[in-house]
């Protein structure tokens, strides 16, 4: 059998010494050097103690004279002599070194360096290549990245561990450990010392065997190890000392219970955070020998059944951590923040993973729904009203990383402003959308109030009848009670309607009231343009225009105006003279036939709704009546021929009342301050209120819950 | 007569308007500018296009949505027919059925994310367009609105945009309510300085006279029969329409002296002072103008240094009466022209002036003892003047004022006949060294009331013509 590992290292240990002694003597006669002849013949007797020593001859490099003075033997020479006599990989060494040299040097001879360097790494010697890999790292990032890779293929290449894998059935468990042990010192030097993940390979069912190996590994700084050995305390392998903490509850009865309360694991929060910190140690890129210690870390982590917080702050970590390193950026992004709200918001509390799941909110790329958002807002108010621990700090600082604490405290004021922010912008939303409701309120009160004023103006300057005065008076009255009913509290207004079912008053009478008034104000002279589609089409139909013309000559032309302002007058004091003391419903219905255009009346009769007149739910429907009437008229395409239609039904424990009317408009119907107004009020009344248009058609459809006026 | 685009919508998307909307509004902006009793006559059916046809004839030109204004100031024909704007803040896009053949308006509505909300400050856009892109003055432009409801989004428009805000008569409120009648009344009346006033007079009476070129008769002032004297109308009357700019200038005087050159420009050699058809005033009119062009040529241009729209005004309309056969009754631009000598034909100034011109009471014996006591070689008095210029110490010694005063001392002298007898010497007899030489020159005083526009002309030049400080 091959000789063991352990004793190939002795042996090469004894060597190497003695050629240091050997280099030391050549190197003190070199000190004493003076002429040309005797520099020749110091080369002479180097070049024969060349092939055991050379590497250690820039090993020591103790001596500036000495150092300067070797370097200037040619490195062909050497390398000639190096390839002829097909050396060993102690003599490869050589040659890399004597290359580093040249480049650390910076003599002139960085070309030279890097030409021995390659050489090395060609012939597959581990160090050269991980030393291109840094060299070139910030130069050509491709270049160092494929160095690294070969050097990752050659590590894992490696013929003795291969070897020692399949002879590990064979091999003790101790033995395998130590010529593991041995084999990586061998070859990964220090470059890769840190991250050997070969030793992932160990398991070992002797937990207390395999606690003294990971111990002994994490001692000697390899993260393997430290991976090892936190993955033993989180399965409970390794037991904590500080792990537990004791505290008495007292219980309802009063008797009194000891607990012992987990509170954090400390040991295992260290070693993950360390292994964790050294997979992510480089500032720009991840180490490929990184990357199977990173996905082992994340296999172990996801494929937990009951993940602790601690367990969900290290994957949200490494998946940050991944995602700044521009790994699947914005998926590692959301990965991370779901572990760390996942650690936040889990019955431990876990202070960290609230934080930092609210620091990554900030990330505009986050998918964050509303409940999420709330529970961070929480946290951080909490966080920020109670800042101090016990001892002092706001964080556990000890606890995890310090670079994620540091931002942690420096975004969670910039998060609560975030979050206050938003709330500012609800707030300010709301406060806009009642002020539109209010103002449309108001807007509806003028409205209504002017209409019935005007009421009382035209009958003042005309009859001067006291009915007319003393019902119109009522009506503002009763119109006044309901918009102060629905200003300010809508439980009110239900009460009231829902009491409000006795009474002289019936839907039908209510109807003719308001589709009386409702014509009356359309039919005054500042409002004939509104309704000048009526206009056209009766001037048309009394042949006092030509059929064709339009709405513009009508306005333009001087003689069609006064015919058009004559036909105002007539409509005016004809209506007036005909309903303004009461409305009768079939009467109104002829009028409207005759001079505007056909209306149909449906389900009105049949109803049995009663209230009190100028009561609360005789005033509600004066505000919707007037607004849907006085919206039918101005859009109604009276040209069509068809009627307006009124229908009146019950439907889903609700009553419906819809108003349709041909109209060619689809657009420009206003502010929609009415319709707003009215989607507030059904609001209000827990009904609905829905408007359809199409090209030949308006459709409006008020629905009040029956309850309220049976 | 000034000329305003006044766009305004008489709270048109309102069912309860007031029942006296239009005329209200049109009286709280208008009012100090209309006839109370006409206003009321002509809107009593409250109805806008009443109210459109009534202001076209005050030379307020009423725009009642958006489009209507849009398509007005869009067009440069339109455009250049006002000289001032009153905007309405909010206001209807277009009327139902209004056709937008130019689709202004849909590419305003996407800028301005919704229909209603350019409707709120459709005033806005007016006023940008106006002043940014047609380099419209912008203290020509008032915002005047029913209600200060979208002032501050008004305010907030400008100030998102880092325009200026508009300027009012009230440095403190640039946006006004139809209730600051003080500060519209204010803003009108600097609206209707006579510079406007004159402009506006001058462009109509160029745009009316194009189209009486029939009447042309400029070719009978020429000296030689055989050679009448041209004159390219189209091409005169162009130059003198675009002379004045919309931007009142400072140095308004030498912008005169330079139109008063071009209008007097044609009076030259070849053509002289004429009574043509035997009429008097043509005569006299011709002679008004070819002294001005003689004084303007022959270094007398002091003269003209401090010209006032008045005297633009009145040697505008000698000049036009001259050339232009424009018969007996007042012209439409030379109603508004003589605005800038009365202010209204009801004033009593006004009306004393008439009365005088009906009752030929002229003062004419005395100016021309003034005159005549110059001791220059000649008797009639637009050759007393002639002379007077020629030389140059008497010229500065009078003043200019002096001069001006005189051509319209000139149109009173050349109708009025005059009979010129030179009586023979008689002896003092108190004194054996002494003869009396008396003259006798009588006036035949002229009928200035035998037509509309020689009375209305004569009685709004007369103050100007005899006050005592003008004499």
């Amino acid at each position: 059998m091959k000789k063991s590992l352990v004793e190939r290292k002795i042996e090469r240990q004894r060597i190497d010494e003695q050629n240091h002694r050997n280099v030391q003597l050549v190197m003190d006669r070199a000190g004493q050097l003076k002429s040309k002849e005797e520099l020749d013949k110091w080369n002479f007797d180097l070049s024969s103690a060349v092939d055991n020593q050379i590497r250690f001859i820039f090993e020591t490099n103790k001596d500036r004279l000495e150092y300067q003075t070797l370097i200037n033997i040619e490195a062909e020479t050497i390398e000639a002599k190096l390839i002829e006599e097909n050396k060993e990989a102690a003599d490869l060494d050589a040659i890399f070194n004597l290359g580093k040299s040249y480049i650390s040097e910076n003599n002139g001879k960085k070309d030279e360096g890097l030409r021995l360097c390659k050489l090395a790494a060609k012939r597959g010697l581990i160090s050269p290549l991980i030393f291109l890999s840094n060299y070139y790292e910030n130069i050509d990032k491709e270049q160092s990245l494929l160095y690294e890779h070969k050097a990752h293929d050659q590590v894992n290449l490696n013929k003795e561990y291969i070897e020692l894998i399949n002879n590990k059935c064979v091999l003790s468990a101790d033995d395998f450990y130590q010529e593991l042990k041995v084999l990586a010192a061998e070859n990964c030097k220090n470059a890769l010392h840190d991250i050997e993940c070969r030793f992932i390979e160990i398991t070992e069912q002797n937990k207390e065997q395999a606690f003294k190996w990971y111990t002994d590994l994490h001692e000697a700084n390899y993260t393997s190890g430290t991976y090892k050995l936190a993955q033993m305390y989180s399965d409970g392998y390794a037991i904590d000392k500080c792990l537990s903490n004791r505290s008495v509850l007292i219980q309802p009865d009063g008797s009194v219970i000891e607990t012992i309360d987990r509170i954090e694991n400390i040991e295992e929060k260290r070693l993950l955070k360390n292994a964790i910190e050294k997979c992510f140690h480089r500032k720009n890129n991840i180490s490929v020998f990184s990357y199977e210690l990173i996905f082992s870390l994340i296999k172990w982590l996801e494929g937990k059944k009951n993940p602790s917080s601690l367990d969900l702050t290290a994957l949200g970590q490494i998946y940050l951590y991944l995602s700044e390193n521009e790994i699947n950026k914005t998926e590692n992004l959301n990965k991370s923040f779901l572990c760390f709200y996942k650690a936040g918001n889990s019955s431990q509390q876990f202070q960290l993973g609230q934080y930092y799941s609210a620091l990554l909110s900030l990330d505009n790329s986050i998918h964050i729904n509303d409940e999420e958002k709330i529970f961070i807002n929480e946290w951080m108010e909490s966080w920020i009203e109670k800042p101090l621990h016990k001892d002092g700090t706001r964080l556990d600082k000890s606890s995890f990383s310090t670079k994620i604490t540091d931002k942690i405290i420096f975004f969670a004021h910039s998060f609560s402003l975030e979050i206050k922010n938003i709330h500012l912008e609800e707030a300010k939303k709301n406060l806009e959308e009642k002020s539109k409701e209010l103002n449309n309120l108001i807007a509806m009160f003028a409205h209504n109030f002017l209409g019935t004023l005007q009421c009382i103006r035209s009958n003042a300057e005309y009859e001067n009848n006291p009915n007319i005065h003393l019902k119109t008076v009522k009506m503002m009255g009763g119109a006044l009670i309901a918009f102060s009913i629905l200003s300010a509290d809508d439980d009110k207004l239900v009460e009231q309607l829902k009491q409000d079912n006795v009474g002289e008053t019936s839907l039908q009478q209510s109807l003719a009231n308001n589709l009386a008034l409702a014509i009356s104000q359309l039919l005054g002279k500042t409002n004939k343009d509104k309704i000048i589609n009526l206009y056209l089409q009766r001037l048309s139909k009394t042949k006092q225009i030509k059929i064709e013309t339009t709405s513009e000559e009508l306005r333009e032309n001087k003689d069609y105006r006064k015919k058009w302002q004559a036909l105002q007058h007539q409509w005016e004091d004809e209506f007036y003279a005909l309903f303004s003391e009461k409305a009768d419903l079939p009467e109104l219905q002829q009028w409207i036939t005759d001079n505007f255009f056909p209306i149909e009346i449906i389900g009105l009769d049949s109803c049995n709704i009663s209230f009190k007149e100028y009561g609360i739910t005789d005033s509600i429907f004066l505000i919707v009546f007037m607004e849907i009437f006085v919206n039918a008229f101005k859009y109604m395409d009276a040209s069509k021929n068809e009627p307006l239609r009124l229908k009146l039904c019950e439907e889903d424990q609700c009553y419906k009342l819809v108003c349709e009317n041909p109209s060619s408009q689809e657009t420009g119907r206003g502010t929609h301050k009415g319709m707003d107004f009215l989607k507030t009020i059904a609001k209000k009344l827990k009904g609905h209120f829905i408007t359809e248009s199409t090209k030949s058609s308006f459709k409006v459809t008020f629905a009040i819950p029956s309850e309220l006026l049976k | 007569m000034t000329h305003f685009l006044w766009v305004e919508d008489f709270k048109a998307s309102e069912t309860n308007r007031d029942e006296n909307i239009v005329s209200s509004t049109v009286k709280l902006v208008f009012g100090s500018y209309l006839d109370e009793k006409e206003l009321r006559e002509r809107l009593h059916e409250e109805d806008e296009y009443d109210a459109q046809e009534f202001l076209k004839e005050k030379g307020i030109l009423l725009k009642l949505n958006l489009l209507e204004a849009l398509a007005f100031i869009r067009n440069p024909d339109e455009l250049s027919k006002i000289d001032f704007v009153v905007l309405d803040v909010d206001m209807p896009l277009c009327r139902d059925g209004q056709n937008d053949d130019g689709n202004y308006l849909h590419s305003l509505i996407e800028q301005y994310e919704s229909a209603d909300e350019l409707r709120k400050i459709a005033g806005y856009q007016i006023y940008t367009e106006l002043v940014m892109e047609l380099g419209f003055p912008k203290a020509h432009i008032l915002f005047c609105s029913n209600h200060a409801s979208y002032f501050d989004k008004l305010k907030g428009k400008f100030k998102s945009a880092n325009i200026k805000l508009p300027l009012s008569s009230n440095p403190d409120k640039p946006f006004l309510t139809k209730d600051d009648d003080a500060d519209i009344k204010k803003w009108l009346n600097d609206a209707h300085r006579d510079y406007f006033v004159l402009r506006r007079g001058i462009i109509e009476g160029c745009l009316e006279l194009k189209k009486l070129k029939a009447k042309l008769r400029f070719d009978k002032f020429s000296k030689d029969d055989k050679k009448p004297a041209l004159l390219d109308a189209d091409d005169y009357l162009d130059v003198l329409e675009n002379f004045l700019p919309l931007r009142e200038p400072g140095n308004k005087a030498s912008l005169y002296k330079l139109f008063i050159r071009t209008l007097a420009h044609e009076w030259e050699e070849s053509v002289e002072p004429k009574k043509i058809d035997d009429d008097q005033t043509t005569l006299a009119f011709s002679w008004i103008m070819k002294m001005s062009r003689n004084w303007m040529a022959h270094n007398s241009t002091a003269i003209f240094n401090n010209l006032t729209e008045q005297d633009i005004a009145y040697l505008f309309i000698c000049n036009m009466r001259a050339i232009f056969d424009l018969g007996i009754e007042v012209k439409g631009y030379e109603k508004n022209l003589f605005l800038l000598f009365n202010k209204s034909e009801e004033s009593e100034t006004f009306k004393a002036s008439e009365l005088i011109v009906k009752e030929k009471r002229i003062p004419l014996v005395k100016h021309y003892v003034s005159y005549f006591n110059e001791k220059t070689k000649r008797i009639q008095v637009h050759n007393i003047l002639h002379d007077l210029q020629s030389d140059k110490a008497k010229l500065k010694a009078k003043g200019d004022d002096f001069f001006i005063t005189g051509l319209y001392h000139s149109f009173w002298f050349l109708t009025s006949e005059h009979d010129d007898k030179k009586d023979k010497a008689v002896e003092n007899n108190r004194n054996p060294n002494q003869v009396y030489i008396s003259r006798h020159y009588t006036f035949y005083c002229f009928d200035y009331a035998q037509s509309e526009f020689l009375l209305k002309f004569s009685s709004h030049i007369y103050s100007r013509s005899f006050t005592p400080e003008k004499s």
